[in-house]
């Protein structure tokens, strides 16, 4: 095992180390002319491409992002029909939904609507299946925190005290009686 | 086991003659994900999610694999139109994944200049998709019988001018590595694979390809869009390395693939039909009825095959995924039998494989 | 200034064994605080803003304005780095390797005619014992993590330092490098003008060697690949590579140097201008500044025109170390060393 990458080339007679010399040297010269232009800037590809993030003036903002970038998920509760079918399609499994029967017969009580954030993936099931389209993904894509709790996304109206329920029973009796 | 020198989380086990590697042994499933396992406990939705984390440097030709496998069990077609989209998406994740393996092997070599470049280059597709679908690498838009997308007039021009810039720029990556004295000379006769090994290893897809066999599933059995829009056959020719395959014939024929790519996109653009389809989504929970069905794609590797099966219910029964890096996994004792130590991490990188892809 | 230096030393210390020395060890440390520390600074900081400008990005520019103190920075980061440490070494003595490799090739600088550290027999000192010195200290290391490979790895890493040494001295003594080399030397040879301002083709016919083994060996150390190191496959600690990048990117500067010296006329004008504008070659505290600007060019320049080509790996350039130029670079020295001793004594 005498073989050395190194002593090829002065074994090889002169004519071809010649060749080998100018052909280097020219391939050599040619690949400085790709990488000299940058130093000028010349032309639209040649421009610095770093953004100096979080830096405004020379980088992109949330605002930038495309329209169906998938960042942070956010549940408009108003339009939530309160379906589950996000929660059941979740592959993992990071949405708690509890439903309560609301002042209203057709519409539900969204009460607790809890999205962990750390276990999201970012895959878009969830509101591809949201027939209201109160689920969908905004473009803050910042989720950093440094307590586990802060990650749960709360959504929630809050639930029904017994309290409450007693007051809207009592609204919907009076409304009953004036008709 | 973590060493900058490999590409990924993987332990060798190396004996030496001095300089020279005399035998070798690779151990992988550092990285295991687990996504058979997770394809099988979760509802046919989730498929082409994890489907597409597969290789995640070129995501979609897994969610394709796996979709298309999904309709050869449930037996309906995807129309025309959006064969054109997806064929279009497959080249994209096909040029970028060459970029991305070229960037990473003129690093290895330390020309750090193209790698730069070509990462800059590669940014413009993740760009395009982030654009179309919401997501850079793992779009997750391929659905059963069409795609979960709606491709604008726009969308389709972006592609066709970011095809065309690259094209003009090429060549200067050619002056920059291909035609660079010191790239070739330091890649040349290194991990050098004959046409013999590789027919015995049964190798397909680029290795083959940078031999002089002609390995090309979108040639073979066409899938897709490439019904209509045939792809050249690009083998490497003899001059570039007579002994079989080396580093630098599989970078060469990964340059001309790109070249190649972007030429079929301006085909695919220029003939894809205007109007499209709607879109198709999960919406509705998806029951497959019973029966099994098997799709192959041609990855930038090889060929990527899924095997799917159903007892119809909503979520499989069965999945089997087969992967290029898997085969290529086998071929490295077998590359790197009497090289030099100093040449292992520019032969592994050179070789092209994705540990995520062998633990799956 | 230095001959003015021992001269005091001598009128108050008498001739203790300690005088020489003590001031060669003082001046040194002033030259590298004064001098090489902050040009290696710039140096480095310029090439990292040259790089990324080729490369299309934006260089450091977060610390200092537009990222001036980066190399303070990097040795300060890389000083706290906490790695894996074998249990039997120190960190304070692994730092201290850095230092006294500077020292070792200090003295061998072109500089100017009074900034001059060669003008003593201790320098020869220097240059051989220093690397002995470093290589056992990195023997002792990899030994006490008792898990090292075998011994042709410490060999080929004690190596890459007795070549960089003896190279250094091999040039010094062989080309006569217009500092007026050791005084043995010096006593052999007389002070020959530049020819066109470039100090080649000194003391045939080992100084038309020393040329070629400079560009062999020393250029080389421009083409190591940035990166990642492993001794024994272990990743380096933070410590290991800072020392590293130091020692490194020190020898680059100091061979730009050395080439300033041997090949464009050292602290001379080009083209002999010095005797038509004397000015410059008389104010002798603006030379230093003058091989400085000189050599700054010219690393820089070497530094661009190695973009667009593959750098070795340090683990093929030890593999040429140590088999061809050890033993190349010992010839060259003892070579010298006979034909000026045959020249003087015959």
């Amino acid at each position: 095992m005498d073989k050395s990458p190194s002593m090829s080339f002065w074994r090889a007679d002169a004519k071809k180390a010649k060749q080998e010399l100018f052909s280097s040297i020219f391939a050599y010269v040619s690949s400085l002319k790709v990488v000299i232009p940058y130093f000028f800037g010349i032309g639209e590809h040649r421009k610095v491409v770093t953004e100096q993030y979080p830096d405004p003036v020379s980088s992109r903002t949330e605002e930038d992002l495309p329209a169906k970038t998938r960042g942070r998920l956010e549940n408009d509760i108003d339009l939530c029909t309160g379906c589950g079918v996000c929660a059941e399609r979740c592959p993992a499994q990071c949405i708690q939904l509890k439903v309560e029967p609301g002042p209203e017969p057709e519409k539900k009580w969204v009460s607790v609507f809890n999205i962990d954030l750390s276990r999201c993936f970012y895959c878009g099931l969830c509101t591809e299946v949201c027939e209201p389209t109160s689920l969908t993904h905004i473009k803050k894509f910042t989720t950093a925190e440094d307590d586990k709790e802060l990650f749960i996304a709360k959504f929630g109206r809050g639930e029904i005290t017994f309290e409450q329920r007693q007051k809207w029973n009592k609204i919907k009796q009076q409304e009953e009686g004036m008709w | 086991m973590l060493d900058p020198r490999l590409p990924g989380p993987m332990e060798m086990n190396l004996t030496f003659e001095g300089d020279w590697v005399q035998t070798s042994t690779v151990d992988f499933g550092f990285t295991t994900r687990n996504l058979e396992n997770k394809i099988q406990k979760a509802r046919w939705d989730a498929g082409p999610l994890f489907a597409s984390k597969i290789d995640p440097e070129a995501g979609f030709f897994g969610e394709q694999a796996f979709v298309m496998a999904l309709e050869n069990v449930m037996g309906i077609t995807c129309d025309p139109s959006t064969e054109f989209v997806r064929t279009i998406f497959s080249e994209l994740s096909r040029v970028s994944a060459h970029l991305r393996s070229v960037a990473y092997l003129s690093r290895v070599v330390s020309i750090d200049t193209a790698f730069h470049y070509l990462l800059r280059e590669r940014e413009k597709i993740l760009d395009l998709f982030e654009l179309a679908t919401g997501s850079r690498f793992t779009c997750n838009i391929c659905r059963p019988g069409g795609m979960n997308l709606e491709v604008t007039q726009g969308f389709l021009e972006r592609v066709l001018f970011f095809s065309e810039n690259l094209l003009k720029s090429l060549p200067e990556y050619h002056l920059l590595l291909t035609e660079n004295r010191s790239f070739k000379k330091r890649t040349q006769n290194k991990g050098v694979l004959s046409v013999a090994e590789i027919n015995e290893l049964g190798l397909n897809g680029l290795i083959p390809r940078s031999a002089g066999v002609v390995s090309d599933l979108r040639i073979s059995k066409p899938y897709s869009a490439y019904r209509e829009v045939k792809p050249t056959s690009v083998i490497c020719p003899e001059s570039i390395c007579p002994q079989g395959s080396d580093t630098y014939s599989r970078f060469w024929i990964k340059m001309v693939e790109i070249q190649d790519s972007l030429e079929l996109l301006i085909q695919l653009v220029e003939k894809s039909p205007r109007q499209q389809e709607k879109r198709v989504t999960f919406l509705q929970d998806l029951l497959v009825h019973s029966g099994s069905g098997m799709a192959e794609v041609e990855t930038q590797r090889g060929v990527l095959k899924v095997e799917v099966s159903s007892r119809g219910e909503s979520t499989p029964l069965t999945i089997k995924i087969n992967t290029p890096s898997q085969l290529i996994a086998k071929a490295i004792p077998v590359v790197l039998k009497n090289t030099r130590e100093e040449d292992l991490s520019l032969i592994l990188q050179g070789l092209d494989f994705s540990v995520l892809e062998i633990d799956l | 200034m230095i001959s003015n230096w021992l001269e005091f030393t001598k009128n108050n210390f008498g001739t203790a064994f300690w005088a020489e020395p003590l001031t060669m060890v003082l001046m040194t440390t002033a030259l590298l605080l004064c001098v090489y520390a902050p040009y290696f600074a710039i140096n480095y900081y310029v090439k990292s803003k040259w790089l990324a400008d080729a490369q299309a990005r934006v260089g450091p520019s977060r610390s200092g304005k537009n990222g001036f103190l980066q190399p303070l920075v990097n040795v300060l980061k890389l000083n706290q780095k906490h790695g894996y440490q074998p249990p039997d070494t120190t960190v304070g003595l692994l730092s201290i390797v850095s230092i006294i490799i500077i020292f070792s090739l200090a003295p061998s600088m072109p500089l100017s005619q009074n900034l001059l550290l060669i003008d003593s027999d201790y320098s020869l000192l220097y240059g051989v014992l220093v690397p002995i010195l470093y290589g056992l200290i990195l023997f002792w290391i990899a030994q006490s993590r008792k898990d090292y490979r075998d011994f042709t790895t410490h060999m080929r890493w004690l190596s890459l330092l007795f070549v960089s040494s003896f190279c250094m001295l091999a040039v010094a003594l062989m080309a006569g490098i217009n500092t007026g080399s050791l005084s043995w030397v010096a006593q052999v040879q007389s002070q020959e003008a530049d020819f066109l301002g470039l100090g080649i083709f000194r003391n045939p016919p080992f100084g038309l060697v020393a040329p070629v083994i400079y560009t062999v060996v020393g250029v080389n150390l421009f083409f190591v690949r940035e990166g990642y190191l492993f001794l024994e496959n272990k990743i380096w600690s933070g410590v290991e590579l800072m020392i590293f990048n130091l020692t490194r990117a020190f020898l680059e500067t100091v061979f730009s140097i050395t080439a300033v010296g041997l090949f464009f006329g050292g602290w001379n004008l080009p083209f002999g201008l010095e005797s038509i504008i004397p000015a410059v070659g008389m104010v002798t505290s603006l030379q230093v500044i003058w091989v400085l600007l000189k050599s700054f060019l010219f690393y820089q320049t070497v530094q661009l025109l190695l973009q667009p080509v593959s750098k070795m790996d340090v683990e093929q350039l030890l593999a040429l170390y140590w088999k061809y130029t050890v033993p190349a670079s010992l010839c060259c020295l003892l070579g010298t060393g006979g034909y000026i001793w045959i020249k003087a004594h015959l």
